[in-house]
């Protein structure tokens, strides 16, 4: 382990119910890095993401971020109090970002932003309106700051709900199929974003259907199959020379324009 | 051939006379008050049981189902002689008057209310339930994620979206439990229809009196129909979304009104 590893997830198995969709999963994510996870459906790739700020609680494993770390074996080893305090806390560090935007239809895009940091950071009113105006001027959304969800394209509401997480100011952003539920052509604004973040230096775990995205921003490829890392390098060496037979099929695909 | 007492009945329905009678104009006050009290205890009983019957313990969700399972399983009106003569008898709780200044709370209105909004409470569990998992769970997942408590989320997130699905029904709750009040009669409780029952007893003018009394009634749902169409456009016109029933439908669609349990 290197000094600036900040997400350290070791051993992570997670059962539903008797299905075993993370079989002994491990990975580290350095401070600045951004890394893709590929795979298709099923591979355990969402899941794996959602454990890290235990949206799901992991079966068993231990996961880091930025120092704090939780371990499980299935009962949880920690204390319930302390365990949920220390959950809090890798929250805080983690913002993250869904398929389906989830954003708050009955707050205005600035009020989704202020939110976090009022009510969790207890920030007060002017503070949070400042952090929130420049959160969503980051993602190009400050025109639209007076509208409700409902008024704003897939693209708007995704932008929106990135600079919702980004307003808590977290150490690293998770990314689960960001741009999945999008149509086509909304889908180059999200990503111009996120490639932006990842210039600003934001460390990044993005769970992604995009080749072309993992191609050209991430510093890392994470394939995953049957629930594990098959494979994992620099997108030059996946994309190019992969290893394992799934990769493989996986890549063929996108080459021949069967994923984006 | 029954010969209708006409002075008598338009002395009863017309308000400014009918209220002469302290037994009417009390009585209507006290059944507008119970009605408030009965049903906003019964929404946080309501919310509560709510709350239990999704919680993750088995113990709050086996409490929470025995609650729902008991009151709306058993009839109001045996809940409240329970309640009342019940507790009363064993010495539990006598239901002694309460003096709010020059206002005496006696022991059958606190009784009666007390069930009527413990019953309701039941019936507001189911309501809010389905309210609550109405809303996406990834608007949970969000507020989690931003690192919200549980608590926190439903009180600022999942509540809020969640009343707009709950205020409808909750609003025929209301309706019946307006008429409902009116089986406080059977413990003496001051309400409007003991309050016709008592002069009825005095005039022995049933026919009349009760035509008045179903008259007041009608009158009270009728004006809050009003008030709930109107709360219920406001509603729909700040989040943008369809209107409700219209006025008209919702007097004589039938199919809003429970009736009393």
């Amino acid at each position: 382990m290197s000094a600036d590893t900040i997400v350290r997830v070791s051993d992570l198995h997670k059962w539903f119910g008797m299905l075993h969709v993370l079989r002994s999963v491990s990975l580290e994510v350095r401070l600045r890095e951004v890394v893709c996870i590929i795979g298709r459906s099923g591979s355990g790739k969402s899941t794996l993401l959602r454990c890290i700020n235990f949206l799901e609680e992991p079966s068993h494993g231990m996961i880091e971020v930025d120092k704090v770390k939780v371990e499980t074996n299935g009962k949880g080893i920690s204390t319930k109090k302390n365990h949920r305090q220390l959950i809090h806390d890798i929250r805080l560090q983690t913002g993250m970002v869904f398929q389906e935007f989830n954003l708050f239809p009955h707050r205005t895009a600035l009020e989704n932003v202020m939110e976090g940091p009022i009510t969790v950071k207890g920030m007060n009113k002017a503070d949070a309106v400042r952090i929130a105006e420049f959160n969503l001027d980051r993602v190009g959304m400050l025109f639209k700051k007076d509208e409700y969800p409902l008024r704003l394209s897939g693209g708007q509401k995704q932008r929106v709900a990135i600079a919702r997480a980004l307003a808590m100011e977290p150490k690293v952003m998770l990314f689960d199929e960001p741009t999945s539920a999008l149509d086509p052509e909304l889908i180059g604004e999200v990503l111009n974003v996120m490639k932006n973040l990842a210039k600003e230096g934001m460390t990044m775990l993005v769970v992604t259907h995009e080749m072309g995205f993992a191609r050209e921003v991430a510093d890392r490829v994470v394939v995953m199959a049957d629930g594990e890392i098959i494979e994992q390098g620099v997108p030059a060496d996946v994309f190019n020379s992969p290893q394992d037979a799934r990769t493989q099929a996986l890549i063929e695909r996108y080459h021949s324009g069967g994923a984006r | 051939m029954y010969h209708f007492d006409w002075p008598l009945f338009f002395q009863y329905i017309w308000p400014p006379t009918a209220f002469h009678d302290p037994l009417i104009r009390n009585g209507l006050i006290a059944t507008i008050i119970i009605s408030v009290v009965a049903q906003a205890l019964g929404v946080v009983l309501g919310l509560f049981v709510a709350l239990g019957k999704m919680s993750k313990f088995p113990l709050f969700r086996l409490l929470a189902e025995a609650y729902i399972w008991y009151f709306r399983g058993t009839p109001l009106l045996v809940q409240m002689m329970l309640l009342f003569f019940g507790l009363g008898v064993t010495h539990i709780y006598d239901f002694p008057d309460i003096k709010l200044g020059v206002l005496v709370i006696s022991g059958a209105i606190q009784a009666g209310t007390l069930a009527l909004g413990v019953n309701e409470g039941a019936y507001m569990a189911e309501i809010v339930r389905a309210g609550i998992e109405a809303i996406d769970p990834g608007q949970m997942e969000a507020a989690k994620s931003l690192g919200m408590t549980y608590g926190l989320a439903m009180q600022r997130i999942v509540l809020p979206q969640a009343a707009k699905v709950i205020i409808p029904p909750l609003g025929n709750e209301f309706n019946s439990m307006m008429k409902t009040t009116s089986l406080m009669e059977v413990i003496s409780a001051s309400e409007l229809f003991f309050g016709f029952t008592q002069v009825n007893a005095r005039l022995f003018k049933p026919f009349e009196l009760f035509i008045a009394a179903s008259l007041y009634y009608l009158a009270l749902t009728t004006i809050w129909s009003f008030v709930q169409a109107r709360i219920e456009s406001g509603l729909g016109e700040r989040k943008g979304a369809e209107r409700g029933p219209g006025m008209m439908e919702r007097l004589f669609s039938g199919a809003t009104g429970k009736g009393a349990r």
